[in-house]
This record gives C-alpha cells, structure tokens and sequence, in this order.
C-alpha cells in the first residue's frame, strides 16, 4: 500500500513537472497599431425566387456601397467558387480560402406584381456564424434605396459607425460656356446615383446647405444678375428668396436648430461681414464689423457661437466667434492658408481648405487639440464637408479643368471617387442622416 | 390418477377381485332366497253317515262331538303343533340358513380380510423391498456424488494452488516490470528535467540574446499589418485576446478575455489574428509558447 502511495506521488510530482515545462508565463505582446485596410468581403449576387431575371441587382449596390466607403474591398463576382443564397449552402471553408472575412448572401422574392421582399444574411468566415439577418419588404421602385438600407446596416454592424448609403450628396454643376453655361443645383444619392437638378441658371449657383432635417437647401443664386439667398423644399421645390441685400448675399449655413441661417453680407459699403437672419421674422443681426473679410461662417455645435474664415491677419485663417460677446480668436495656427470651416458631426474637428506645399488640400483640425491633418493630395481641392457619420468627407477636387466629387476618410487613408454627371462639378454637400 | 393406478396395479387387482367374490356371493344368496318356501299342508273333516241311537245316539253324538271336538281340538292342535314345527322348522331351517350363510360370510370375509392382510402385506413387502431398492440406489448414488464432490474438491484444491502460483508468479512478473518501469519513468524524469533545464537554460540564453523580444515583435508586427482598424478602435480601447497556437504558428482558437470596445472592435481583432495565422516561429525553437496574451491597445 504504501509503495503504491509512493508511486501514485512520485506519478504526481512527475506530470505536475512536465506541465509546469512550458508555462513560463504566456507572452504578453502589445499591437498599439493597426491598418487602415479595406475588409475583404463576399458579397454574393442575391438569388431571385421568382420567374425569370431578378428585377434588381441588390447586391451590385451594396457591394459598390461598401467598396466606396474605402473600408470594404468586395471580391469580384467571377472570382467566386459558389453563389449561395441561403445558409445552409455557404460552405465556409472556400470563403476562408478566397480570403473574405465577412460574407453576405440573400435572396429577392416577389409578393405581387410590384411587391417583393428582401432578405440578406451576414456570416464572419473565420468564425462561421451569422452576424446579421433581416428580411425586408419593398417595391420595384423603392429596390435600390433598400440596397442602400442593407448596406447600411452591413457597415453598422461590421464598422460600429452608422453608414451614409442611404444619405444624399447637393452639388453644383456647371456645363456649356460662354452664352451656353448653365448651371446646377443638384441632389443625388451617395454613391452618385439618382442625380436630379433642383435649380437651374444660366447665373453661378453656389453654397448650397442642408437644412438640420434634410428636407431644405439654402444656396446663392445671381439670378438675374445679382445674388440672392434661397430657401427651397426640396420634395415640393417650393423656393423662397430669404435675403437680397444690397451687394453680395453669400455662404448661408443653417444654424442647428434649424430656424435661421448664418450668412455673409456686403451691405453696400462692401466690406464682407457675418449675420445672422432669423428665417419666420427676417430679423437680421450683424455679428462681425471688421474692416478685413470675414466670411464662410458655420455654426458651433451648440448653436452659440460660429467658426468663420477671416483675413483680418493678412491671409485667410479661421476664427472661433462667441455669439455674446461677438468676441473672434483665431484658431487655426498652422500653415499660411486655412478657408471653409466645416463642423463634423461631432463637434470636435473642422474640415478646411489648407495651403500645403503649393496645393489647396483639404485638412482635419482637431478643435481640442489645434493641430492641422492634411488629408487630400491634390492641387487645387476645396469645399470639404462631412459625411452625416463623420467619417468621411466629400470635396471637390480638380481633373484638369473640371471639378469631381471625391471623398477621403477622416482619417485620411482611404480615397474614393463618386460618380457623377458630366460637367465641373462644385460645392458638394453630405445631407444629414434622413429623420427615422 | 393413471399414474397411481399403474404404480399399484397389484394391490388394485387383489382388491378388485376380493370385491368380485363378495358381490357374486351375495347375489347368489339373494337368489336362493327368494324361492318360494315349502306350501302348508290341507287338512280337510269327512263326516260319517251312520245312525245312532239318538241317546246313545246323542251322548254317542254328544260323545263323538266332544271326541270329534276333541279330535278336531287335537287335529288343531296337531295341525298346529305341526304348523308350529313347520314353522319352527323354518325358522330353524332359515336360522340353519343364516347361520351358514353368516358363516359363510363369515368365512369369507375371513378369506377377504386374509387375502387383504395378504396383499396389504404384500404391498407393504413390496414398498418395504422398494424402499430398500431405494434406499440402495439412493446411498449408491449418494456415495457417487461424495465421491464426485470430492474428486471435484481435489480438483479445485489442485486448480486453486496452481492460479495461486499462476498469481504469485504474475504478481513477481508484474513487480518486476513495475520497478523497471518505475526505474525507467524517473530516468525518463530525470532526463526530462536535465532536458528541461536544458532547455530553460538555452532558453534564457536566448532571452538574454533578445531573441524572445525578437520573437514578440515578429508576431506583434503580423498582428499589426493584418489589424484593421474599424473607425470605432480609438485610443483609451483595450483588449485582451488569448490565442492558441500550435508549433508551426497555426492559430487554432482565438479567445476575446476582454475588451472595452464594440462588436466591430472585437471582430477586428480577432480577426486580424485569424489572418495573421500561421503566425512567426521564433528563431530558437526553446521560445516557442502555446499561449499568447495579446492586448490590443492603438495608441493614436
């Protein structure tokens, strides 16, 4: 009995060895870096339950939604080995060889002559499961703004950041020349579809700014000659004509409650200055008196005070305006240059137009900290606005003469390109997110 | 019933046959008595038809009366004496009758109780020499079966002792092995632990080379390059990540510990170690460790 004791603990004392071999405490490693990479994704054609060719391509738009947000790199549709459209038919192992991380399959089915439903189905391949499934009905009309809706909640759910596919972009074109130049305000979806003129004029249209609910543009038309600042309703496109001022009416921009605009006046004795026009009772109210140009104002997040662009030290630079005291301190200290201050949607960084180098390039200022990110790489780009979710944003860029929309990330590493109409193409503008 | 009756067919023959005798006998004696006894005889007067003196005539008629009456007086009482014998006679003769007849029943049942007593005896004689028969065989085979249980308890006496040496021997065999084995695993032991050493020794030196922090960056940096970033990992995000590999770099499970970020966040970062897999293998093989502790923390 004992001797089995002994051995039993001499057994004990020896594995007890063994298994304390290789744990020299586990490594530690820190990963303080990441990439700011497209993820590969699968987004498989959507199979079509009814008679004949599927009526829409749901899974074209979406796939061209998430490549166009730069973080998203949808793999080609020939390089698939199978096009499943229902779970049981997704056979993780070749997706994990074709090297796509997330997939996404569905199927459109049809209800009656013009009702059909959608119904897409997101997996992570590396964990073969389902992250996201939903079933949604829609029309044959409402088909690609459900695309976007689906890419929408694609994005959310794999980036944590509300998408922008289902927002719309105004931008202003410019087409013809000389006694033929005609000019556009138009109103298209994100990705550059859908593109409608919502104003037109053989006169510059210019700054057009969405309302806080999206259902208005303020802009500046010189219709006839001298310029004015419009308020339309985009679904009715009833337009009124808020200011007419004496020389120049320009820049408006919505304040976030949504009942008047900041704008840029002349006045008559031309010396630019920034109001403020209460829109129900025309009240107007001058917020800067300085000899230098002050103008592009735009709204600090909470509504009591304003950011504009001011050269009052000589060249253009931004000013941070306390609406109480009308007390301006310029902010932007780096770089000769700084123009067009735009809020994000977080209140903590304006998006600018910087001198760099040579190039006029959008730039990121970080309110809290000063500090200036250049993020576009052209020579002549302006306009920057933010995306409703902040994390990119859309500028015009140049393409020898003429004006294309282009989009960066807010943090500078992805870029993209939306399509758009043929012309010079300027002053694009994100909408707000659609009311729920 | 078949059964009993063929087992005792003797004495059930005897009985029958007794009970044979007894029921012919008896109905031999009911048919002679119902023959008709012998019919009394018929004595009839004659009257005579000679006159007399009517006197004479008279006391002779007076006389013949009374002598007739006294004839008659004694040929009733003749006839009656002689009725009374015939009577008695039959009596006697039915008495003599009864009396054989009670002897011959007598007699017979003597002769059945004989013959029974003789068959009882019989069958008892025949039980008694059974059960001796019986007897015999059963101590017969009651000494068989002693002799079997015996033989049976020689046997497993002999079976018993053999297994117990059987036993004793496998018992040693098994000591044997078991100390050689024992000798065995604590040189095995003792090798492993002079191996561990070994290895903790090249390992520290390799350590103390930089090759373990070599290591760490190797699989530090592919984790990097294969991290991306979704908008919603900003500084002040910490996750803790536990990964298993196996020699060769395979990452085989991928263990989220904790992580103060959102689903993207945690799907970023696992799956950044899933693309990073098969991860670097240190260049001195001593550093190789199954588990990794990753902690993602992006500094800008």
């Amino acid at each position: 009995m004992t001797k089995v004791f002994t051995s039993i603990l001499f057994f004990m004392l020896m594995s007890a060895m063994a298994s304390f071999q290789p744990a020299h405490a586990e490594l530690r490693i820190e990963i303080t870096k990441g990439i700011s990479a497209a993820v590969p994704i699968a987004v498989v054609p959507f199979g079509y339950t009814g008679p004949g060719a599927a009526p829409f391509d749901v899974a074209g738009v979406v796939a061209a939604d998430l490549a166009s947000s730069g973080r998203f790199d949808p793999m080609d549709r020939k390089d698939m080995l199978e096009m499943p459209s229902s779970g049981a038919e997704v056979d993780f192992q070749d997706w994990r060889l074709l090297k796509a991380q997330v997939l996404v399959i569905g199927k459109v089915s049809p209800i009656n002559a013009d009702e059909y439903s959608i119904q897409f189905q997101v997996f992570d391949v590396f964990k073969r499961e389902q992250i996201l499934g939903y079933r949604m009905p829609t029309t044959r009309a409402a088909m690609r703004a459900s695309a976007h809706y689906v890419a929408d909640m694609i994005f959310e759910k794999l980036t944590g950041v509300k998408g922008v596919f289902s927002t719309q972009v105004a931008y202003v074109t410019v087409t013809g020349k000389g006694k033929d130049r005609n000019f556009e305000l138009v109103v298209a979806d994100a990705d550059g579809a859908n593109a409608k003129s919502i104003s037109n004029s053989p006169d510059p249209i210019m700054s057009p700014s969405w309302s806080p609910d999206g259902r208005k543009l303020a802009y500046v038309s010189f219709e006839g000659g001298t310029s004015a600042v419009y308020v339309q309703i985009l679904r009715s496109g009833f337009r009124q004509k808020v200011s007419s001022r004496r020389g120049v009416n320009g820049a408006p921009v919505w304040h976030p409650d949504g009942r008047s605009l900041a704008l840029t006046l002349s006045q008559g004795d031309g010396n630019l200055d920034i109001y403020v026009l209460e829109l129900t009772s025309g009240r107007l109210e001058r917020i800067t008196s300085h000899p230098a140009i002050d103008t592009e104002p735009e709204w600090r997040k909470d509504g009591r005070g304003l950011y504009f662009t001011s050269d009052r030290s000589g060249r253009a630079q931004i000013y941070e305006l306390e609406l109480q005291d009308k007390k301006a301190v310029r902010i932007s200290r780096e770089g000769s240059y700084n123009a067009r201050p735009r809020l994000s949607p977080d209140g903590k960084q304006l998006s600018l137009v910087t001198l760099d180098r040579g190039n006029y390039r959008i730039g990121i200022m970080d309110l809290e900290r000063g500090t200036l990110r250049v993020l576009s790489e052209g020579k002549l780009d302006e306009s920057p606005a933010f995306a409703p979710n902040g994390q990119t944003l859309i500028y015009a860029a140049r393409e020898g003469s003429q004006g294309v929309l282009a989009t960066v990330s807010a943090d500078g590493q992805i870029r993209g390109r939306i399509a758009s109409a043929d012309g010079d193409v300027r002053e694009p503008v994100w909408s707000p997110f659609p009311p729920n | 019933m078949l059964e009993f009756a063929r087992e005792h067919a003797r004495p059930l023959a005897y009985s029958f046959l007794v009970h044979l005798v007894i029921v012919v006998g008896l109905v031999l004696n009911v048919t002679r008595f119902s023959q008709p006894a012998a019919a009394p005889m018929k004595v009839v007067p004659v009257v005579q038809s000679s006159v007399v003196d009517m006197s004479e005539v008279n006391r002779q008629v007076k006389e013949r009366a009374i002598e007739d009456q006294r004839e008659r007086d004694r040929k009733v009482q003749a006839e009656k004496e002689k009725q009374r014998q015939v009577e008695q006679e039959k009596v006697r003769q039915v008495e003599i009758k009864k009396k054989r007849e009670q002897e011959q029943r007598e007699a017979k049942l003597k002769a059945d109780a004989e013959k029974k007593k003789e068959a009882e005896l019989q069958v008892k004689q025949q039980a008694q020499e059974k059960a001796a028969r019986e007897k015999a065989e059963a101590d017969k085979k009651a000494e068989a079966e002693r002799k079997r249980k015996e033989e049976q308890a020689r046997k497993a006496k002999l079976e018993a002792e053999k297994k117990a040496e059987e036993v004793r021997k496998k018992k040693e065999a098994e000591e044997l092995r078991r100390k050689q084995l024992e000798a065995k695993q604590k040189a095995e032991a003792e090798a492993q632990m002079r191996e561990t050493m070994a290895a903790e020794e090249a390992r520290n030196a390799a350590e103390r080379s930089g090759l373990l922090a070599q290591y760490i960056a190797l699989i530090g940096q592919k984790i990097e390059r294969n991290w991306i970033r979704p908008p919603s990992a900003r500084p002040g995000l910490e996750c803790v990540v536990q990964v298993t590999q196996i020699p060769g770099g395979q990452v085989v499970a991928v263990k989220v510990v904790r992580c103060n970020g959102d689903d993207a966040v945690i799907r970023s970062v696992e799956a950044a170690v899933y693309q990073a897999s098969p991860l670097p293998e240190p260049a001195d093989a001593s550093l190789f460790e199954r588990r990794l502790q990753l902690v993602f923390k992006p500094e800008d």
